[in-house]
């Protein structure tokens, strides 16, 4: 009767450690309502690869020789291989994103540049720790607060914490609401918070200007960051196809059943990176803390960057829309929104400055990963 | 902690810093410019 207790005799700590992950995503995902499409099938992920022999890993077995576990085969076919799981979930966002309010504003680009700041700053951050450039430019791109974003940067640089960065990506995305609340009233005052923004244009913006940017968008960062052309061209292909307006089917498939599908397998697919001999390490808590110091940095540039554009401004801005230029679309401007309709009920019209931020900061959180990538290429060569 | 590492990531600080402004700069004159000129073929109809 020996063959019962197999398992149990190969279990480790360091797997009861992975079981307790687990059930502590799938308990933030069920409880809390965090990232539930991506953390709850990690958590469960993390349960599967984590059994002694689990089916769901290559094995080689005495006298039959290997065999193939499904979530490897998913790991190394989607993401391994090509990046292509994220890379498709990219169309599904491209299509899903309305790029509009930011054409009324398109000075907000600017800050989406500035509420990405982070992700430089930790990449410094961690290579003073000791991580190499290589895993430093992976960690620094939770500073993104993109998942798939973070996922496919980490994959290209072969960073071996993928696992630990997609969680702690995922995780802080989630915390969006508690911590830049937090950092935004440490940094602005009662009065600055209290900055009233215009009424937004009601004019319509030119059909053929939404069909040009997504190609123009491509083709600048194409240039700029040729490394990023896959991340980049995918999510301005999803938006062609939202804006082309004769893809309209193609366009709610992209919105709805692709990225459905994708997040689907996604997170149980990454779980794959959750094995416990790769996962409990102190380097995994480093990283939570390196993911927590992008998220603040970057919310604090934001910021201070309005700050510093007010010194010359005669019509103030309110800094708290420098915080809205992270990449956590739409919930950074929602909680945002919220804090201003809490200083001040009449400022209604703040809703469209923070989106039109939030929506830069998709494309800037996209174009600072290329040129992560692009210049970690350079210099590890 | 490896020096030759961290000069590189101080030289990715800065060209990251300088290059996401110079995307997001170039990004807000193309719109600008865009806009501006689909504009002015619509007499104006959306200023």
């Amino acid at each position: 009767m020996d063959f019962l207790f197999t398992g149990i005799i190969a279990f480790t700590w360091k797997q009861a450690v992975m079981f307790l992950v687990g059930f502590i995503l799938i308990w933030l995902a069920v409880k809390k309502n965090c990232e539930p499409a991506l953390l709850l099938p990690m958590g469960f992920g993390a349960i599967l690869v984590n059994i002694p022999m689990s089916g769901v890993l290559n094995q080689t077995m005495e006298n039959i020789g290997l065999t193939h576990g499904a979530i490897e085969w998913l790991f190394d076919v989607g993401i391994s291989a090509s990046e292509i799981m994220p890379l498709l979930l990219f169309i599904g966002i491209g299509a899903m994103i309305d790029f509009t309010p930011l054409f009324k504003k398109p000075v907000y680009f600017l800050f989406g540049a500035a509420a990405n700041f982070g992700i430089f700053a930790t990449i410094t951050l961690a290579c003073i720790l000791g991580f190499d450039l290589r895993d430093a430019a992976s960690i620094g791109i939770i500073g993104a607060a993109d998942g798939p974003t973070t996922i496919l940067v980490s994959q290209i640089l072969n960073s071996k914490y993928l696992g630990a960065i997609a969680v702690t990506a995922y995780s802080y995305m989630a915390l969006v609401p508690i911590i830049q609340p937090a950092v935004i009233y440490s940094l602005t005052s009662k009065k600055e918070r209290q900055i009233r923004m215009d009424a937004a244009q009601t004019s319509e913006t030119p059909k053929a200007l939404k069909i040009i940017f997504p190609i123009m968008v491509s083709i600048v960062v194409g240039f700029i960051a040729p490394a990023a052309l896959a991340l980049v061209g995918f999510l301005m292909f999803g938006n062609l196809i939202r804006e082309c307006g004769v893809l309209e089917s193609l366009s709610k498939t992209a919105q709805n059943e692709l990225t459905n599908l994708i997040t689907l397998l996604l997170g149980i697919t990454v779980s794959f990176t959750l094995q416990a001999e790769s996962f409990v390490q102190t380097s995994t808590l480093i990283i939570l803390a390196l993911g927590l110091f992008a998220f603040v940095y970057d919310t604090m540039s934001g910021v201070l960057f309005v700050k510093l554009l007010n010194l010359f401004l005669k019509k103030k801005i309110n800094p708290m829309i420098g915080a809205a230029g992270i990449s956590a679309f739409p919930m950074s401007a929602r909680v945002i929104h919220k804090i201003a309709l809490k200083e001040d009920k009449m400022n209604a019209p703040f809703l469209m400055h923070a989106v039109s931020a939030n929506v830069a900061g998709q494309v800037a959180s996209v174009a600072a990963s290329g040129l992560v990538l692009s210049l970690v290429i350079s210099h590890l060569n | 902690m490896n020096t030759e590492t961290v000069i590189a990531s101080f030289d990715i600080m800065s060209k990251g810093i300088v290059g996401s402004f110079a995307v997001a700069g170039i990004m807000m004159l193309l719109t600008i410019l865009m806009t501006k000129i689909l504009c002015k073929k619509k007499n104006n109809s959306c200023s």
